[in-house]
């Protein structure tokens, strides 16, 4: 290994974890508002979490 | 917040049930709000209150008439920040009064039941089965509940009233009592009708509308292309093209019905 690579190598190890958190952070949020509860809006859910 | 995804898209999905009190809903939508979500998904009657709650954060419905409701310009063209999917058309309301006819010809009464916490569907239902039992000759018996006890108090009005079979008007709170429903239609021995399939599959005598599945994937469907950029504005509201009419010949029997072929052949489905 060169020292170009093994410095490419940790560069890109030191910027990994950043990019994990800022894919984090960027992690869409859906608000599911219902008027009823879990137990019966389930099959809905589940079809809506399905998206067809 | 739980890890989940829509349609293979990772995301975190915040939920708010109202629990079938309506009037928790502006609060449930207001937070949302303030949490400033990428979209709400407005689903089981509170798509009202989450158009009050934002007028910037994308909202996708599920719903009546949103054009007579307010929350969109028109069906094709919405306009602003939502869109969504309805689970009505004008030609369904008319369809459960003639079914019902079908199956109890001699009935001269019949009942509606709606839920008055959510209306502006109550009213439009209720306009519409009006006109429905006008067209068929029948009288109408309008009936209000938004409680387990208040739908058991309209059952024992029904009965004194002498109703001969009973529209149940969709409604969130309904559709989670369809338990109850069935069994209090049963028990009173009176056929009655529903929206949903999941009302013949407890023990309902009969359903005829679309898809609650199919109705609730096409949400999901607008939420991930709203989250991958799509504008509200720009998607049309969808209307259901398929409706499914379920039979549940257990419970004709046990109401002493003989279903006419007419309604079997045309049944999408038959529960023995």
């Amino acid at each position: 290994m060169t020292r170009r690579e093994l410095m490419l190598l940790l560069g890109g190890a030191m910027t990994a974890p950043r990019a994990l958190r800022a894919q984090q952070k960027a992690m869409p949020v859906i608000g599911y508002l219902n008027g009823t509860s879990p137990v019966p809006g389930e099959t809905s859910l589940a079809a809506f979490r399905q998206g067809g | 917040m739980k890890p989940a995804t829509l349609r293979g898209q990772n995301l975190a999905i915040e939920y708010r049930w109202a629990e079938g009190r309506y009037d928790r809903l502006p609060a449930l939508a207001a937070d949302l709000g303030g949490r400033k979500v990428d979209v709400i998904a407005a689903t089981g009657g509170s798509a009202r209150p989450a158009k009050n709650a934002t007028s910037t954060i994308p909202i996708v419905f599920t719903g009546g008439d949103p054009v007579a409701d307010g929350l969109v310009a028109s069906l094709a063209r919405p306009g602003g920040n939502v869109t969504g999917v309805t689970f009505m058309t004008p030609e369904l309301t008319p369809k459960w009064v003639e079914l019902l006819s079908e199956l109890v010809p001699q009935a001269g009464v019949i009942a509606l039941l709606v839920n008055p916490n959510d209306t502006p569907s109550a009213e439009r239902t209720m306009r519409n089965v009006q006109e429905a039992a006008r067209t068929k000759g029948v009288q109408l018996l309008i009936l209000k509940a938004g409680t387990e006890s208040e739908i058991e108090t309209a059952f024992t009005t029904l009965m004194q009233m002498h109703a001969g079979a009973l529209v149940i008007g969709g409604d969130t709170f309904f559709s989670s009592q369809g338990n109850q429903l069935a069994a209090l239609a049963l028990s009173h021995a009176i056929p009655a009708i529903y929206e949903w399939r999941e009302f013949a599959a407890a023990g309902g005598l009969i359903s005829y509308g679309p898809s609650v599945t199919g109705t609730y994937r096409r949400v999901g469907n607008y939420a991930g292309r709203i989250l991958k950029g799509a504008k509200p504005a720009d998607l049309p509201v969808e209307q259901p093209t398929t409706f499914e009419l379920v039979v549940n010949l257990k419970t004709a029997k046990a109401l002493g019905l003989t279903v006419p072929p007419s309604i079997l052949a045309r049944a999408d489905e038959v529960i023995e």
